[in-house]
């Protein structure tokens, strides 16, 4: 039972084999076993082979966590830092996507993590550029934001203390 | 602007993939980041000062910096101020003091009182076309290296500081009183 294997179906049709236990980290797949318990692997088609290859790297790499060992757990704290080492920002973004649609929960904060470690320092057109956001600001906006910042968080409010104060 | 025209042309594909990015997973990463990275998210586009003013983003950076009690101390109300709002007025409160102070912020101005912004003053490059308008208000050292003072705006802070002396005046007056009938106010 414990090796049993699943496959998974990327959505240009090529094939991954892990084992179930690995497999489960993914919400989404377990449920789809459960759920239509398909013969021909399970169908993915919201990912693509190339970032499927590298979910199934992470998925067999954490099928088996270590609940209190210190070295391992560090040993695969090392591993995720250099699983994610080489990724280029592109492939960063889909796996973030791929991990959301799969429900893998581990993946999910490790990539998500990593983008933000990325976004540390960055000055706003360099996050606008690592996200493709294209600067949607009107400058009646920018008007905007400065004319709140003039009006100030509070008001001198002579005129409402000294109506509390004649209150007393 | 240039992505917006290769927007049609369809191969850009990383453009189309962070559009896909929904704004539960934008969010998700916000909230792993510190306040002058988040400052700056929210100068990103429209969409992301939306969320990155996100309350419960803000509650979170508070409690981390300052402390559940701290956060349970000043817990905004309801509905007039965010803790966005807390939080700036506390790292404010931090930065410069509890007392009536003349700070600049990026290239303004301001006065403040226990963090809070009591007037805006002046800038120093008013009367100048902004260029990134207020990207640079927390960090704005890289800014204010290449823009040098103008004399002239420099003349119309002075008369705005002459001129809200008066309200200093006020403005501490106030906070004395408020000081004295604290006891009396709570009934």
């Amino acid at each position: 039972m414990s090796t049993k294997k699943i496959t998974l179906l990327s959505s240009d049709n090529e094939l991954f084999t892990v084992d179930e236990e690995a497999a489960n980290q993914s919400l989404t797949i377990k449920h789809l076993i459960e759920d239509t318990e398909p013969e021909n692997g399970v169908p993915l088609p919201q990912v693509h082979s190339k970032i499927l290859a590298k979910v199934t790297e992470y998925l067999i790499k954490h099928a088996n966590e270590p609940d209190n060992d210190a070295a391992a757990k560090e040993e695969l704290k090392n591993w995720d830092d250099k699983f994610l080492e080489k990724v280029n920002h592109e492939t960063l973004f889909d796996l973030i996507l791929a991990a959301n649609y799969l429900d893998i929960k581990g993946l999910l904060d490790l990539t998500c993590q990593t983008v933000a470690d990325l976004m540390n320092g960055m000055s706003v057109v360099e996050v606008r550029k690592l996200f493709n956001i294209v600067n949607d600001f009107t400058p009646e906006d920018e008007a905007e934001v400065r004319k709140r910042r003039k009006r100030g968080t509070k008001t001198i409010g002579p005129s409402n203390d000294q109506a509390n104060q004649s209150n007393h | 602007m240039q992505l917006k025209h290769k927007k049609g042309s369809g191969f850009d594909l990383d453009l189309v993939v962070m559009i896909a990015l929904p704004e539960d997973l934008c969010l998700k990463i916000l909230c792993l980041l510190d306040h002058p990275n988040l400052a700056a998210a929210q100068q990103v586009c429209r969409k992301w000062r939306v969320l990155a003013s996100d309350n419960k983003l803000w509650c979170n950076l508070f409690k981390d910096r300052w402390g559940e009690g701290q956060a349970a101390f000043f817990a905004p109300p309801d509905d007039c101020k965010s803790w966005k709002n807390v939080y700036e007025v506390q790292d404010r409160c931090d930065r410069v003091g509890l007392g009536l102070k003349i700070i600049r912020e990026g290239s303004d101005y301001y006065l403040v009182h226990q963090g809070e912004i009591l007037r805006y003053l002046g800038s120093r490059n008013c009367g100048r076309k902004r260029l990134s308008s207020h990207s640079n208000t927390l960090n704005g050292s890289t800014l204010d290296d290449s823009t040098k003072p103008l004399l002239e705006p420099c003349i119309s802070i002075l008369d705005k500081i002459l001129f809200i002396i008066g309200d200093l005046e006020v403005a501490t007056s106030s906070a004395k009183r408020k000081r004295v009938s604290e006891p009396h106010t709570t009934d």
